[in-house]
C-alpha cells in the first residue's frame, strides 16, 4: 500500500467499522439469488442463442446483459453486429467476452461501463445515458454489476481512496462588531429599531403577549438586544438571516410579510455592508479548510439490494419524474402530480405537502408479476413525516385506496400501518399497525421496514429494529388477488387520496423478505450523500515534533482530523464520529500528543450551535492509535447549520489543545438584562380564595369545616370558587358558590342555635335571638333585630377598622325598619331591608313577585320557619358578602 | 380586686381605641397582614394584638408573627401554595399528599428550605392517630391527615423519608423523591417533566426563557430528533437551547421511574392505588434509551451521572454556588471569565444540592411567596424587585421560609 493511499471500505460506521473491516469483508449478509433469473419476460425477447459457458457468463446474463440488453438502453447500439456487442442478445458468451473488460468486479463503482454513462470517462460526457439525470445511469448499471458479482450488500465493492486533499487556509469572513453601536451603520441604528418596534411583544423579556427567547427586541437594552439577535443574523449571507427567513415564513409579520421580510433583509445588508471582512481570529488554533467538493465521497456501500425491483434514490434534485434505478426493467419511474406540493430536497428526496408521485400502471405491472411469483415483499423506506397527527395518510401504496390496494405503508398518528391484500382479507383491511403506546413514528428522519410471506405473515421494522406487533390475519395469507391494473405511487393513494404529508429521501421494493440482518445493515448503511472531509492539522503536529505528518516523497500533508460528512437536510450539515488519522497506513505515534475542544467553523469563524465536539479531549498514543485507522475522537455526530450553501461554504475546525498549540475556549461573563420600567400599577387588593372562603366561612359563622352538611357542599362548589385572588378575574359563579356555602353555613348554624332555648350556654352565634317567634313577631324591636344581626356582624367586621364596611349601615341594609337609601355617587336608590322585605308577601308590580309562587302572610310569612329562614338569609348575607371575601 | 382588674381592662381598651384613632394605618396594617398569611379574617383580640405589635415594631414584622401563629396558615395558605406544585397540572385542586405536606412541615419547623430538593425528609401524620398509614401505593393517609390541624406539631410529623418509603437515604430527594412528585413527573415520558417542573415550580425559570443554544450539546440524548419534521434550523434554534443544559442535569434522575398498573386516564383508580416511585440504582430506566435511533449520533445514558453546563454562559446568571458537601467540577473544561466552572455529580440528591444552592431558587421561594402575600408580580415593580433581593439576602442566612412570609407580609402590609 503507498504512503499516500489508503484503501477503506465504504460503510456509512466507517469509523466504527475501520478496525473491524477485514472481518466485514469475510462475513457480510448473505446474498439470495435473483428469482428471475432466466429471463422473466420483463427484459425483452426471450434468449435463445447458446447457453452460458460458464457460471461467470450466467452471472453476467442474469445481471447487467438482462438490465442493458433492452433498444432503451444499450442495445440498439451495442446488440449483435455492432462494433462493441456487450448486450449481443443472439449470443450471451459473445456479450460476456465484450463486456467483461469494462467490468470491475471488485469495484463495481469504478466499472468503465458506469463511467462511460456516468460521464466521468473523457471525452464521454454521460454517453447515451437513457435518463437525462447521468448519475441515474450510473446508479442502475453499479447495481447491476454488484449483483453480477455476488456481492450485492456492496462490502468488498467501493473502496475509498484517503488521500491528501487540496491544501488551502481557512479565508476570511465577516465577523460581528463587540457592541451594538460599533460598525457604520451599527445594529443600534439597523436591524435593530425594526425589531425594537416589531417584535417586542414577545421577544421581550416583559413582552405583553407572552416572553419568548430570544430576547432580541428590549426596548431598554440595545446591547442584551444584540446579543440575542447575532445568532439569527447572516452577515455573510444577509437573506439566509433567520431574522429575514422567520418572517417570510410568515412568523408574526407586521404588516405584509414580504415587504415585512424585505425591510429586514435590507437592514441587515446595510449593517453587514458596514462591516469588513475579518481574516481568522488569529487566536485560533485551525485545520486547514476544506468544502464539501474537496470531500471524497463515501455514499453507496453496504446496502442490500439484491432483490430491489424499484429503487428511488431521488438523486434528481429537480424536475417531474423520478428515476427507478433498480435496474429491472421496466423502470418503474414515478411521475410528479403537483410541482408544488411535492418539492425536491437538496439532500436527496421528495418533500410531499399534498401531492403524489406516481407510477404508470403498465410499469407497475413489474411489482405484481414479481411478488406473484416470488409470493413475498418488502418495501424500505427512509421517511421524514411532518408531523405525528395526521391520520390514514399514505406514504407509499399499490392500488386505488380504501378497499381498492394492494399493498400500502400509511402513518396515523404516532403508528405506521402496513397494508396487504390477501386472500383471506381482500380488502386488506386488517392492517397490521405498530402500538400507540410505542408512538414510534416520530417526525424525524426513521427508516422503516415493512415485509411479508405466506411463513412469516407481515412484520414491521423501524430503525433496522423488529417491532413487536402480531400480524392479525390469520389463514391463507397467499397474495395470489393482488390487481395488477393499480398503479404504485408515493405520498399519496392512486387516486389522490389519503395524501401524506413528510419526506421520502430513499424506497425500496424489494422482491424477498428482508431478513433481520439485512433490515439492520440498510438501516446502518443510512441514507443520502456523505464525504469524508480530511482537516489537516500536519503543520501543527510538526511544529510539535510529532513526525511523519508529511509525505517524505512529495511532502504532502498526512495528518488529519477525518470526519464523515452528510447533508443532514436543507438547512444542516452532519460532520460524524471524528477520527484523527495519519493516511500513512504504517505511522503510528511517534509520541503521544493531546486534541481537545473540537469545534466546527464555517466561513471564517465558529458555529454558535451544535458544537458536539466542544468537549472531546483525547490523548492519541500508540496504545488507542491503530495504524490505518487512527484513532475516534468521538462517535457522535454534530448537526452545523447550513450557511451559503454545499458549494460556497468553507469549514474547517478549531482546537482547544492541539498537541504544543493551546487556545482554550473560555465563556464571556454575561450582561445582565436591564430591568424592566415599572409595569402599570395592579390592585392593591385581592379576593379569598376557595379554602380561604371556606375557613373564613366558617370562622364567622362557628360551623366547622368538616360539618358534613359545609364539607359536602363545599366540596360540590370547589372548583366554581375563586382560584386565584385577582379581583379582575371575580365572576359572578364564584358569587353563586359563595351564596351556596354562606347559606349551608348558616343554615346549619341557625338550625343548631335555634333547636336550644333563649340563653342556653351550647348556643354558639344567636345567643339571645327568640327563634319561638313568628316572623311577624320576631322582628318587631331594634333589640330583636340586633339579635338576629349583630353576633354576625360582630365576628365579621372588626372593630376599630376604616378598611372595611360600617356596620352600622351594614345593620341596616339588612334589618332597619325604616327604607334605606342607597346612593351611587350621582343618584340615589330607595329600598327596604332583607327582614323587611322577607317579612311580607310581595305584590304585584314588587321585582320580588312571581304568580307562579303565590304567598299567603297567615301561613308564610308568619311562621317560626319563615323566622329562621329571615335569620339564616341575615346571615347569609353578610357572610356572603366583599366584607368576608375581600383581602 | 374586680374593680381594678375592670380599671385596668378598660384602661387597655381605652389605650387600644387611641392608638386605633390614632393611627388608624397600624390596624388596617394589621389586618391585611393577617388576612393575607392566615387567608382568613383574624378576630377581635388577635388584631388588638397585632395593632400593638405594629406599633411597637412599625415594620409589621412583629405583627406578622402573631399571625403566623394562626392554623390557617399552614392549613389554608401553605397548602395551596404547594399544591400546585405537586402535579403536572399545576391545579390548586389537588388533594393533601406528601409533596405538599412536607413543604408545610419545612415551613412550619423552620428546617432548611433547600432541603426540599435533597433532603432525606418526609412530613406524615403522627403514628398514633387513627388514620391509614403512609402507603408508597396511595395516598389515602394524607387524604385523611387534610381533616386534621397540620399546625399542630403533635398531628403532622417529620422522619427521615428513607425510614418512611423504604428507599435508600441516598437516593432520597426531599419531594422530588416523594410519591406525589414521581406519579406526576416520573409518569412514562422521559423524567424531563420532572426537570422541567422542578426548574419552573423551584428556580422559577420554565425552560423557554432560559434557552442558551451555545453550549455544548454533547449531553442532548439520542431521542431528541435533530431534524423535526426534516428541519433542523428548529433544533439548532429552539431544541438545543434546552436540551443542552437539560439533558446534561437530567441523568441525575437515570435510575427513577414511575411503576403503576392501569390506567392514568381511563383507569384512574388501579392507577391511582397502585402508582409508585421506582429507583432501580446501577440501571439506568428504560425511558432513557427509548427511541434512540431518531439520532444514533447522540448521547446514550449509561449511569446517573449530570453536568451542569448552565454554570457558564447565560445562565450563570442563575447564581450557582459551591457551598454544598461534595462539589465537583469537570476540570477538563475550562473555567469562564469570572472563573465559574462546570460542575459534575451523580444522582437526584446531589443534582437537588446543585439547583437549591443557587441564588435563583433563593429568590425563587420569596418571589412564590411574595404573590401569594402581595398579590402580584415582584418582577413588575423596582421597589418590588429591591424587597425580594433584600429578603433574600435575609432567607439566605438559615433558608427559613416562615422568615420570607413574615418578611413579606410586613412590606405589603399596605397604606
Amino acid at each position: 500500500m503507498t504512503d499516500s493511499t489508503l484503501k477503506m471500505i465504504a460503510q456509512s460506521a466507517l469509523v466504527v467499522s475501520l478496525p473491524f473491516f477485514l472481518l466485514a469483508c469475510g462475513n457480510g449478509p448473505a446474498t439470495e439469488s435473483n428469482p428471475f433469473e432466466e429471463d422473466n419476460g420483463l427484459g425483452g425477447s426471450t434468449y435463445t442463442g447458446p447457453p452460458p459457458d460458464n457460471q461467470a457468463i450466467k452471472d453476467f446474463q442474469d445481471t447487467v446483459w438482462a438490465g442493458l440488453r433492452s433498444d432503451s438502453r444499450c442495445g440498439s447500439c451495442h446488440g449483435a453486429g455492432t462494433d462493441l456487442p456487450f448486450v449481443d442478445e443472439s449470443n450471451v458468451n459473445e456479450a460476456y467476452a465484450h463486456a467483461i473488460g469494462y467490468i470491475n468486479l471488485n469495484n463495481p463503482g469504478g466499472s468503465g461501463l458506469v463511467s462511460q454513462v456516468e460521464g466521468t470517462d473523457a471525452p464521454s460526457d454521460g454517453h447515451f445515458c437513457w435518463s437525462s439525470l447521468d448519475v441515474v445511469c450510473a446508479d442502475t448499471v453499479e447495481l447491476l454489476i454488484s449483483r453480477m458479482s455476488g456481492d450485492t450488500d456492496n462490502t468488498e465493492s467501493n473502496q475509498i481512496d484517503l488521500s491528501s486533499p487540496t491544501i488551502h487556509n481557512p479565508g476570511e469572513s465577516k465577523n460581528f462588531p463587540d457592541t451594538a453601536t460599533e460598525g457604520s451603520p451599527s445594529f443600534a441604528t439597523t436591524v435593530y429599531p425594526l425589531l425594537r418596534d416589531n417584535c417586542g411583544n414577545c421577544h421581550y423579556e416583559q413582552g405583553v403577549s407572552q416572553q419568548q427567547a430570544p430576547f432580541f427586541s428590549n426596548p431598554n437594552d440595545v446591547q442584551s438586544s444584540y446579543e440575542a439577535a447575532k445568532p439569527k443574523i447572516n452577515i455573510d449571507v444577509p437573506d439566509q438571516s433567520r431574522l429575514v427567513l422567520r418572517i417570510i415564513e410568515g412568523h408574526n409579520c407586521w404588516s405584509d410579510c414580504t415587504s415585512d421580510a424585505d425591510d429586514m433583509r435590507l437592514e441587515i445588508e446595510a449593517f453587514a455592508n458596514g462591516i469588513t471582512a475579518q481574516p481568522v481570529d488569529s487566536t485560533l488554533v485551525t485545520s486547514k479548510a476544506l468544502s464539501l467538493a474537496d470531500g471524497i465521497i463515501a455514499s453507496g456501500g453496504s446496502r442490500h439490494e439484491a432483490d430491489a425491483i424499484a429503487l428511488y434514490e431521488f438523486k434528481e434534485g429537480s424536475g417531474d419524474t423520478v428515476s427507478d434505478t433498480s435496474g429491472i426493467e421496466p423502470a418503474m419511474d414515478l411521475r410528479i402530480s403537483d410541482s408544488a406540493s411535492v418539492s425536491w430536497l437538496s439532500n436527496y428526496g421528495l418533500d410531499f405537502t399534498g401531492g403524489r408521485a406516481q407510477a404508470d400502471t403498465g410499469d407497475s405491472d413489474k411489482i405484481y408479476q414479481y411478488i406473484q411469483t416470488t409470493g413475498e415483499y418488502s418495501v424500505e423506506a427512509w421517511v421524514i413525516p411532518a408531523n405525528v397527527t395526521q391520520e390514514d395518510a399514505t406514504i407509499a401504496g399499490y392500488g386505488p385506496g380504501g378497499d381498492s390496494i394492494n399493498f400500502a405503508l400509511s402513518q396515523t398518528l404516532y403508528n405506521y400501518n402496513f397494508f396487504n391484500r390477501t386472500v383471506s382479507d381482500p380488502m386488506a383491511g386488517n392492517y397490521l399497525s405498530t402500538e400507540d403506546a410505542g408512538e414510534l413514528a416520530q417526525s424525524a428522519q426513521q427508516h422503516v421496514v415493512v415485509t411479508y410471506s405466506v411463513i412469516d405473515g407481515r412484520k414491521v421494522y423501524l430503525n433496522g429494529e423488529l417491532v413487536n406487533v402480531t400480524d392479525p390475519v390469520t389463514g391463507s395469507t397467499q397474495v395470489s388477488n393482488w390487481d395488477s391494473t393499480w398503479a404504485f405511487v408515493l405520498g399519496a393513494n392512486q387516486n389522490g387520496t389519503q395524501n401524506w404529508e413528510g419526506k421520502i429521501r430513499l424506497l425500496a421494493f424489494h422482491s424477498r423478505v428482508l431478513t433481520d440482518a439485512q433490515v439492520t445493515q440498510n438501516f446502518d448503511a443510512g441514507v443520502g450523500e456523505k464525504y469524508f472531509l480530511l482537516f489537516s492539522v500536519s503543520e501543527q503536529l510538526d511544529d510539535a515534533g510529532i513526525t511523519g505528518c508529511f509525505n517524505s516523497a512529495d511532502s504532502s500533508h498526512q495528518c488529519f482530523v477525518m470526519m464523515e460528512v452528510s447533508r443532514y437536510d436543507d438547512y444542516s450539515y452532519l460532520f460524524d464520529s471524528p477520527t484523527f488519522i495519519n493516511i500513512d497506513s504504517d505511522w503510528t505515534p511517534p509520541s503521544s500528543f493531546i486534541i481537545e475542544g473540537l469545534r466546527i467553523a464555517i466561513n471564517g469563524r465558529e458555529a454558535v450551535a451544535g458544537q458536539e465536539f466542544g468537549h472531546v479531549r483525547e490523548s492519541i498514543d500508540t496504545d488507542n492509535y491503530t495504524a490505518g485507522a487512527g484513532t475516534v475522537l468521538a462517535q457522535r455526530g454534530a448537526v452545523i447549520e447550513l450557511e451559503k450553501g454545499p458549494e460556497s461554504d468553507e469549514f474547517f475546525v478549531t482546537f482547544e489543545v492541539l498537541a504544543g498549540d493551546t487556545n482554550l475556549y473560555v465563556d464571556a461573563l454575561p450582561t445582565a438584562p436591564t430591568p424592566p420600567a415599572d409595569a402599570e400599577a395592579v390592585s392593591d387588593i385581592g379576593v379569598r380564595t376557595f379554602d380561604e372562603i371556606n375557613a373564613a366561612i366558617a370562622k364567622v359563622t362557628g360551623v366547622s369545616v368538616t360539618n358534613s352538611n359545609v364539607n359536602s357542599v363545599f366540596q360540590q362548589y370547589r372548583q366554581q370558587l375563586p382560584a386565584i385572588e385577582n379581583i379582575d378575574a371575580f365572576l359572578s359563579s364564584h358569587q353563586m358558590a359563595i351564596a351556596q356555602l354562606a347559606l349551608t353555613s348558616c343554615g346549619v348554624r341557625v338550625d343548631a342555635d335555634a333547636a336550644l332555648s333563649v340563653g342556653d350556654p351550647n348556643r354558639v352565634r344567636f345567643t339571645d335571638f327568640d327563634f319561638s317567634l313568628a316572623a311577624d313577631q320576631a322582628f318587631n324591636t331594634p333589640t330583636q333585630r340586633g339579635y338576629a344581626i349583630n353576633p354576625i356582624l360582630d365576628e365579621l367586621l372588626l372593630t376599630d377598622l376604616n378598611s372595611q364596611p360600617d356596620q352600622t349601615e351594614v345593620a341596616d341594609s339588612l334589618g332597619a325598619a325604616t327604607s334605606q337609601t342607597l346612593t351611587s355617587g350621582t343618584n340615589s336608590y330607595a329600598y327596604d331591608s332583607l327582614i323587611t322585605e322577607m317579612s311580607r308577601c310581595p305584590i304585584p308590580g314588587d321585582p320580588h313577585y312571581n304568580e307562579d309562587f303565590p304567598c299567603n302572610t297567615s301561613t308564610d310569612i308568619n311562621t317560626t320557619a319563615r323566622t329562621a329562614e329571615i335569620v339564616k338569609a341575615l346571615c347569609a348575607a353578610a357572610v356572603g358578602s366583599a366584607a368576608m371575601l375581600i383581602q | 380586686m374586680l374593680r381594678k382588674i375592670f380599671a385596668a381592662a378598660t384602661l387597655c381598651l381605652l389605650v387600644v381605641s387611641q392608638a386605633a384613632i390614632a393611627d388608624e394605618q397600624d390596624r388596617r396594617q394589621a389586618k391585611r397582614i393577617f388576612d393575607r398569611l392566615a387567608g382568613t379574617p383574624p378576630t377581635n383580640d388577635v388584631l388588638n394584638d397585632m395593632e400593638l405589635a405594629m406599633i411597637a415594631d412599625p415594620t409589621g414584622r412583629d405583627a406578622a408573627d402573631i399571625a403566623l401563629s394562626d392554623p390557617a396558615f399552614y392549613n389554608v395558605t401553605l397548602k395551596n401554595w404547594a399544591a400546585p406544585w405537586s402535579n403536572e397540572e399545576e391545579t390548586v385542586f389537588t388533594d393533601l399528599n406528601d409533596f405538599t405536606a412536607t413543604i408545610i412541615g419545612m415551613v412550619r419547623d423552620d428546617v432548611d428550605f433547600r432541603q426540599i430538593l435533597y433532603g432525606d425528609i418526609i412530613y406524615v401524620g403522627d403514628p398514633g392517630l387513627s388514620i391509614s398509614a403512609y402507603s408508597n401505593t396511595n395516598n389515602n393517609h394524607y387524604v385523611e391527615l387534610d381533616a386534621l390541624d397540620l399546625s399542630d406539631e403533635n398531628v403532622m410529623i417529620q422522619q427521615p423519608q428513607s425510614t418512611v418509603t423504604g428507599l435508600a437515604s441516598e437516593a432520597t430527594a426531599g419531594v422530588i423523591t416523594s410519591r406525589a412528585a414521581a406519579k406526576s413527573f416520573f409518569y412514562l415520558g422521559t423524567n424531563r417533566a420532572m426537570f422541567r417542573f422542578t426548574m419552573m415550580n423551584h428556580l422559577c425559570n420554565d425552560l423557554e426563557p432560559i434557552k442558551d443554544n451555545s453550549r455544548v450539546p454533547n449531553r442532548v440524548h439520542r431521542d431528541v430528533a435533530r431534524s423535526p419534521g426534516g428541519d433542523s434550523r428548529i433544533y439548532l434554534n429552539n431544541c438545543v437551547g434546552c436540551h443542552a443544559g437539560m439533558d446534561g442535569l437530567l441523568g441525575g434522575y437515570a435510575y427513577y421511574d414511575l411503576s403503576f398498573s392501569g390506567d392514568k386516564d381511563t383507569d384512574v383508580d388501579t392507577f391511582n392505588n397502585s402508582a409508585q416511585l421506582s429507583y432501580t440504582p446501577g440501571t439506568v430506566a428504560g425511558k432513557y434509551l427509548i427511541n434512540a435511533n431518531n439520532f444514533p449520533q447522540g448521547h446514550e445514558t449509561v449511569d446517573d451521572s449530570w453536568i451542569n453546563y448552565w454554570r457558564q454562559g447565560p445562565n450563570s446568571l442563575l447564581g450557582w454556588n459551591d457551598d454544598y458537601p461534595d462539589v465537583q467540577y469537570d476540570t477538563t473544561i475550562a473555567p469562564d471569565e469570572g472563573g465559574n466552572q462546570v460542575t459534575i455529580g451523580n444522582g437526584a440528591k446531589s443534582m437537588g444540592m446543585e439547583l437549591a444552592h443557587s441564588d435563583a431558587f433563593a429568590s425563587c421561594q420569596v418571589k412564590k411567596a411574595f404573590k401569594a402575600i402581595c398579590l402580584r408580580d415582584p418582577d413588575d415593580y423596582a421597589a418590588d424587585r429591591a424587597a425580594v433581593a433584600s429578603i433574600t439576602t435575609d432567607f439566605t442566612t438559615d433558608y427559613h421560609m416562615k422568615q420570607v412570609f413574615r418578611d413579606v407580609a410586613a412590606y405589603c402590609k399596605g397604606e
